[in-house]
Formats: structure tokens, C-alpha cells, sequence
């Protein structure tokens, strides 16, 4: 019986230590997209690209994030994984991850005027199948920064 | 940049659609409650299917089962007691009364040495009681009380409808939560709050049984209501535990014989 009231406190605790992170982290997100809103711009497409101007440096930016969810999160997802269909608890942290990748990688590029080819990919880094596996997400966000004379 | 382009931007950064909108904690609840539900109607059927067979068992089937348990049972008691003559005689004098309660166990009583206030009987009818019972309770009626409620759990095969059900439900939980850790735990702790449901429905029964035996043998039910008052004395148990607990609260089980 004790297994079940520490079961519910463990999942009420991390519940509201987690919802708090996250907002916590959602709003800084959204503090520093909108204070780079302007430069550099990040193009996502062209293979090759072409410019008249003259380009005084190009350089290789990287952003990284490792990050996992709570044990509330990891929770629900396995009890959803029964059932199937979204797993609403984990879109949060993915979303998370890639916006903190790409605004780290935009970050590091401070001063440039474009990132061109960026990608972005995703990782798990520890074993997915060990005993100590924890369930979390590496992603990277990489381009080439592009700064005019 | 083009200023509606900037506020395109600027929307995009507040109205995130790559997040679900539905709220967490209520998704939590959901889930659990259908678990809960599929859980529970596993237990009716398992419930159903033990209850069908075992009732329809013949006596000699039960006793090869009974049989079978009896090997893992070595009580390490003491036996030849005054307390334990009176509750021979007790036995003898409840045993005629009930048909289901003839020609099978010879229901031994031993004593245990131990300080709660407790009395159980093993699959095999073998009956003990612990000391601090015995040290605490003298008057007859009572002991009549507790030894037929234990006798009422022999009678309707409680230990074997219990064992089936756990058979059944714990093959098909193992299949549903094969490799899923939290899955497990999770069914594991509702299905804990369940079986308790029904070991306190089974605790019922056995009261009534033992309230009706009491009432044939003295025509009164007196001393069950003087156990059970006294019990709750010794228990300061508030009453919404009792959800979490083998047996009914106190209070219940008093209003129960007292209806009779």
C-alpha cells in the first residue's frame, strides 16, 4: 500500500516541479527568439547560394541540447504507449530541445548576417534498451555562418 | 525586415502549434481511470470464473488441493493449553452445525506466539490463534465469534477462490505489461486496491457465517458485539482508510451483525 501513496507523491511532486521548468524554460525561449528575431536569418534550404557581396567570414555554427522529460512525463508516455496515439507529454520536450538548439546555434552566430544550410538533427545518446538508460533527446542545429564585409 | 513579416514571426513564437494544447494532469486521469476500468472488469471475470469452478468443486478435489498446500505449512507452536481445550470444545459443538464443515479438515487449533490480536486459518483448516488474543479475550461467546468467522472462511473456500483469482489476473497482467516497467507498477498498485476490495466482501461473508453459528448456538449475538466494540477501542483507525486495509472498518462490521 505505502508503494502506491509514494508512487502518487513522486508523480505529484515531479508533475509540478516539471510544469514549472518547462514554463520557466518556454518563456526564456521566447525572450531570446523574439531579441533575435532580426539577424542573422537562418535559411534552412539552398545547397549552393550566390552572393555579390564581399564576404569577410564564413565559420561552422552549432547549437546543442541534450534534454529529457520528468518522471511524471516519462510516466504517462509509457502508460500511453499501451494504448497508443500522441505522446502530447514528450511534443513539449521535444519542442523544447529544438528551439533551445537552434537558438544557441543563432547565438553563437552573433554578428553574421546569414546561416545558410542549417540542419538540425536529432540523437539519443545513452542506450536505449540498457539497464540505465534514461529517456532523453540530444539535438543539434548546425550551419555555416555567413558574415559581409 | 518587413514589419508584417516581423509580426508573422512574432505569432509564430507565441502560438505554438507543435505543442498538444490538452492539459497534462487530465490526460494523466483519463488514463488511469480507463486502466482502472479495464482492471476492474478483470477482476469480475476472474471473480466469476473462480467463484463458478470452486463452488461446483467436489469435496475430495478440494481436499487434494488442500493436501497440496499442507507441506509448506511447519508452525512453530506450542500446543496443550487450557485456552486451546475451551476452544476445542468450541470447534467440536460449531463443526455438526454446518454440513460444508464435515468429513474434511479435522481443523487443528494451535496457538502463536505473538503480541496482535489476530486469529487465521491456513488453506488446510489448520485454525491458530496468537497470544495476544488469547491473553485478552476470555469469555466464550467471543471466541465462538472469532473461531467460526475463521470456520466461515473454510466453509466458503475463501483461501482457494482467492489463489484462483490471483492465478488468473496475474498471467493476463503479465501479458499486458510484458517489458513496460511503469505499466507494471501501475497496474500492480490498482489491482492491489482491488483484491483488497474483495478480501473485504470475503471478510464480510465470514461474519455473517459465524453471526448465524453464533446465533444457533446461543440464540444471541451478544459477545460479537462486545469483540467488536472492544476492537474499536483498540484501534484508532480513521474510517476512510478502511479502502486500503484487508478488512472492513470496525464500525462496518458491528453495523453488519447488528442488522441480523
Amino acid at each position: 500500500m505505502s508503494d502506491i501513496i509514494l508512487l502518487l507523491i513522486v508523480l505529484g511532486v515531479t508533475f509540478i516541479t516539471g510544469s514549472i521548468i518547462e514554463k520557466k524554460h518556454f518563456e526564456n525561449i521566447k525572450k531570446r527568439e523574439i531579441a533575435l528575431i532580426k539577424k542573422p536569418i537562418v535559411n534552412f534550404g539552398a545547397k549552393t547560394w550566390h552572393t555579390n557581396k564581399k564576404i569577410k567570414k564564413i565559420e561552422l555554427v552549432t547549437g546543442e541540447c541534450v534534454i529529457s522529460g520528468d518522471y511524471f512525463k516519462n510516466f504517462v508516455a509509457s502508460l500511453k504507449n499501451f494504448f497508443g496515439g500522441r505522446l502530447t507529454t514528450f511534443e513539449s520536450v521535444l519542442d523544447r530541445g529544438r528551439r533551445e538548439a537552434v537558438l544557441r546555434m543563432r547565438e553563437k552566430a552573433r554578428g553574421a548576417n546569414f546561416i545558410i544550410n542549417a540542419r538540425i538533427e536529432s540523437v539519443m545518446i545513452n542506450d536505449t534498451y540498457g539497464q540505465e538508460s534514461v529517456p532523453q533527446c540530444a539535438i543539434i542545429a548546425y550551419g555555416t555562418a555567413i558574415t559581409y564585409e | 525586415m518587413n514589419k508584417s513579416l516581423e509580426e508573422r514571426y512574432l505569432n509564430v513564437i507565441e502560438d505554438n502549434v507543435n505543442v498538444g494544447k490538452s492539459n497534462v494532469g487530465i490526460e494523466f486521469i483519463i488514463l488511469i481511470s480507463g486502466i482502472a476500468a479495464l482492471l476492474f472488469a478483470l477482476y469480475i471475470f476472474a471473480d466469476a470464473i473462480g467463484n463458478f469452478f470452486i463452488d461446483r468443486m467436489s469435496d475430495e478435489t478440494q481436499m487434494k488441493i488442500e493436501n497440496a498446500f499442507s507441506y509448506s505449512i511447519n508452525p512453530i507452536v506450542e500446543n496443550r493449553d487450557k485456552d486451546i481445550e475451551v476452544l476445542e470444545n468450541i470447534r467440536d459443538e460449531i463443526v455438526p452445525l454446518d454440513k460444508k464443515l464435515q468429513g474434511k479438515s479435522k481443523f487443528p487449533i494451535y496457538k502463536i506466539d505473538k503480541k496482535e490480536i489476530n486469529a487465521f486459518v491456513t488453506p488446510n483448516g489448520t485454525i491458530f490463534f496468537t497470544k495476544g488474543l488469547l491473553k485478552e479475550i476470555k469469555d466464550e461467546e467471543v471466541l465462538a465469534f472469532i473461531l467460526a468467522h475463521e470456520l466461515g472462511h473454510y466453509a466458503h473456500r475463501d483461501h482457494l477462490k482467492t489463489i484462483s483469482r490471483q492465478i488468473i489476473i496475474s498471467a493476463v497482467i503479465s501479458i499486458f505489461s510484458a517489458g513496460n516497467n511503469n505499466l507494471d507498477i501501475t497496474i500492480n498498485s490498482i489491482s492491489d486496491l482491488n483484491s483488497l476490495n474483495y478480501s473485504r466482501k470475503q471478510e464480510k461473508e465470514a461474519d455473517l457465517y459465524a453471526n448465524k453459528i453464533v446465533y444457533k448456538l446461543y440464540g444471541r449475538n451478544t459477545g460479537a458485539v462486545e469483540f467488536f466494540k472492544f476492537l474499536e477501542k483498540k484501534d484508532k483507525m480513521p474510517e476512510y482508510l478502511q479502502y486500503f486495509s484487508t478488512h472492513p472498518s470496525t464500525k462496518q462490521r458491528l453495523k453488519l451483525i447488528q442488522q441480523k
